[in-house]
Parts: structure tokens; sequence; C-alpha cells
């Protein structure tokens, strides 16, 4: 079993030290004991010393007791530990691209979305003020997941992270779909999951953009969309993440009865002339313009990702983009599996 | 001993330092097939080229240059391209600009 380092008098003595020795994201932490991360471990259904995160660009190999040290650090509870482990394995995938989203001057957050059954046995909240605080589940997996690229991969603001600005998202982009109150088909149904199956889908992303609405019916809030997703500074040929609150997905569902015709809808919709974007210096000759000239922040309808969160009430929406000027991260979704599923994987499925 | 006492758990994981072996370095690069891979960031061409000026003034110069861009900055390039480039060069000069 893995073993402290040393020991200190008192609980605020190894609050500082853990601050002292750069290990925190700012905010104090939750001194782990043995006992909590045997806890943990049992409850991700993992070893302690099973990698369960590599990132062969910075040589780093991290086993599943670092996991859980993190995971405790940030306050998190040892039934996250599932959640915890699908997110990393999706960061794993070369598609999602940690290494340079965690390092750029774009300053990405890795957007989190959870569907499935889990979101309620975890209490991840996906209804009023889902982006902001007072869920446990929503502050703390996302902190978990940013010490872990800070402790783990070395992530630390000026040296392998070299964000110009970052962004509040850093500390955690983590919620729930609102499925209950989505007039169209959740997001893992949509990527082919089943409904029993719960998921975690990533990309690393700049912070959301408000849509707000509040008089307008179905094509006039998806011509807001539209408008939000048109801005310069956000201009790139990535994927995105429309997130409609409860009231404008219903308003716009009585017009657009499924995801592939709002897709459709925004992706035809939602153009910029190339000519602009060369003018204003966004871009320099290597645009992806269409046959006509102009440019969308998505190379196909499916690039546009839509889900549904937030409050019952309330005319505000937004959208997620893709971090980086251009393509160089693609949304990335893994099932989560429990602790009695993982344990029972045998080391070539765990690869 | 410790019974009261608040253990510290190290949370951090150092980069794997295993021995690796790299390609074997080209010493005399007169007269040898250039490639340039180019990050397509804006300004990694310039650098590669200067670097291409600088090699000139010292009377190294390419028996031929094949210039290759990345498809998307941040990632890696296509195996097809690492292929070509084993193919087609004696050896590669890469860049990031920005």
């Amino acid at each position: 079993m893995i073993d402290p380092i040393e020991y200190k008098e008192n609980f605020w003595e190894s609050v500082d030290f853990y601050h002292y020795k750069g290990w925190t994201d700012g905010l104090p932490v939750i001194p782990p004991t043995k006992e909590m991360i045997e806890n943990f471990l049992n409850a991700g259904g993992v070893k302690e010393g099973q990698i369960v995160f590599e990132v062969p660009e910075r040589k780093r190999s991290v086993n599943a007791a670092k996991i859980a040290i993190n995971a405790i650090l940030a306050g998190c509870l040892p039934i996250y530990m599932p959640v915890i482990i699908s997110v990393l394995e999706a960061m794993s995938d070369p598609q999602y691209n940690i290494h340079s989203s965690a390092s750029s001057t774009g300053g990405a957050a890795p957007l989190i979305v959870i569907n499935g059954p889990i979101r309620s046995e975890i209490l991840i909240n996906s209804g009023t003020n889902f982006y902001g605080p007072g869920a446990r589940a929503n502050a703390s997996i996302g902190r978990a997941i940013r010490l872990i690229l800070m402790n783990c991969l070395g992530a630390k603001p000026g040296l392998m992270d070299r964000s110009t600005q970052g962004n509040p998202g850093k500390y955690s982009l983590t919620f729930g779909e609102n499925e209950e109150l989505s007039p169209w088909e959740p997001l893992n149904i949509e990527l082919g999951f089943k409904k029993e199956e719960s998921t975690v889908t990533l990309l690393a992303t700049e912070g959301p953009h408000n849509i707000q609405n509040h008089y307008g019916q179905s094509k006039g809030i998806l011509d807001t969309a539209c408008n939000t997703m048109c801005s310069l500074g956000s201009m790139s040929e990535g994927q995105s993440f429309f997130v409609f609150s409860p009231e404008h997905a219903k308003i716009i569902s009585e017009e657009y009865k499924t995801k592939q015709a709002i897709k459709k809808y925004i992706f035809e919709n939602s153009i910029v002339p190339e000519s602009i974007l060369i003018e204003s210096g966004k871009i320099n000759n290597n645009g992806w313009a269409d046959e006509k000239g102009n440019v969308r922040h998505a190379l196909t309808p499916d690039d546009i990702f839509i889900i549904v969160a937030g409050g019952e009430a309330g005319g505000h929406s937004s959208w997620i983009p893709s971090w980086s000027r251009r393509r160089n991260g693609i949304t990335v979704t893994k099932k989560i599996l429990s602790s009695e599923s993982r344990l029972s994987q045998t080391s070539k499925e765990r690869k | 001993m410790n019974r009261n006492k608040i253990p510290i758990f190290d949370p951090t994981v150092e980069m794997n330092t295993n021995e690796e072996n790299p390609a074997k370095r080209k010493y005399d690069l007169n007269k040898k097939k250039f490639g340039l891979l180019w990050n397509s960031k804006i300004g990694g061409d310039k650098l590669m080229h200067f670097i291409l000026v600088e090699l000139n003034k010292k009377g190294i110069k390419p028996s031929e240059i094949v210039e290759l861009k990345k498809e998307y900055d941040t990632r890696p390039a296509k195996r097809e391209m690492y292929e070509e480039m084993a193919k087609k060069c004696d050896f590669v000069i890469t860049a990031v600009g920005d």
C-alpha cells in the first residue's frame, strides 16, 4: 500500500503543506488518509498500482493510487471514482489531445458532460445553476481532473500550462444533461449507447457564451444561437456544444422535432464570409471556406452537439466552442463502468 | 507513534526517464535530401527556411528539398506523412512557429 511521505502535527499544518508544495489549485485541499485511499480505490474497482492514465508525449503514467489521492484532495466522494476514471480514459484518447490542450496559450478547460443513470446516483447537477456553485459532484469531479493534470502531468501555470488568460472552467466545467426536461434524445442515446449506460463526453473548450433570448419563438432563438456561433473571437473549424435551457428547448422543439433538424439549421445559418476573417487578421490564407467563400464553426452539421441543461425557467442557453484556432481536439465519449465491471475487466480489455 | 498526526501523501507523478535510443544522426548533411515539416502555425515555415539559409552559408546544400505541412498544428502528423518523410528524406527539420 502507498505510504505517507511524512506526517504533520495537525490538520491545518497538513493543508498548508500541500499549498507549500504547489500541489493545489489555490483552494485548500482535503488531506487523504490510507483508509480513504483504499475506499476510493475500491469504489473505482481499481488496484493501487494499476495504470489508468498514460500520456506518452509527457512520458507520464498515472496509477490508480495517485488518482485516488488527487480525488480526495479535491473533495470528491468515493462514488465519483468511476466517473473520474472514465474521464481519464477519454482524455487518453489521442483525439482529445490532452498534451496540447493542457499546455496551449488558448487556455482550454475540459468540458465534461455526464449522461445516464449515474447522474442521480452521484447527485450531479443538471438543473438550476449547473455551471455555478452548489453541487459537490459538479465542483469536485472537475477539480480532481484539474489537480491530476497539475500534479501528474506537470500542467502548472507558467510551466507546462502556458494559458494566456486561462478560463474559469479550468476549476471545473462538469455537469449532467437534463435528460428529463429534454424534448430530444439525450447525448448518450444519440451516440449509440443504451439508456441504462452512463457516459462521460469530453471536449477541450472555451468557457460558455450566453445565448439570451426571452421573447423569441423557435426561429428567433435559433437565429440568436447562430449569431453567437459566428463570433469572430471564437471562430475556428472545430466542434462545439449548444447547451439549451429547458425553456428554450421546449420552444425550439415545437418547430424542430429532432436534433438533426436543429444542427442542419444552425450549420446552414451560422455563416461568416472568409474575407472578414482575413481582413480582421483572424486567419491568413489557410481558411476552410466553402465554394461560396463562407466559413462556419463546423465542418459538418454533426460537429454541432445539442444538449439540454439548466433550470426550468429562463431564456438563457449557452454555446461552448472548442479550444484552439483550428481543429485540434475532437469530442470523445466513454462508458462509465461500475467498480464491479471494471474489476472484472482483463488487462487486454483495459488497454 | 504517528497515530495523532496527519499523514501527507505525494499526489505527483514524475516523468519516466527510461533511456531511449534516438535515430542515428547524420553528421555530413551536404548533398542530402532535406525534409522540412511545418506544423502549419504562422512563422514556422519562415524559421525552417531561415535554417536552410544558415546551412547554405556554411556550404551545406541539399540535393533535394521535400516540404511538408501538418494538417493541424497541435496534433501529430498523419502516419502517411511520416512514411513519406522516411521514404523521401535523409533527415527532417521541423519547427514550431506561432
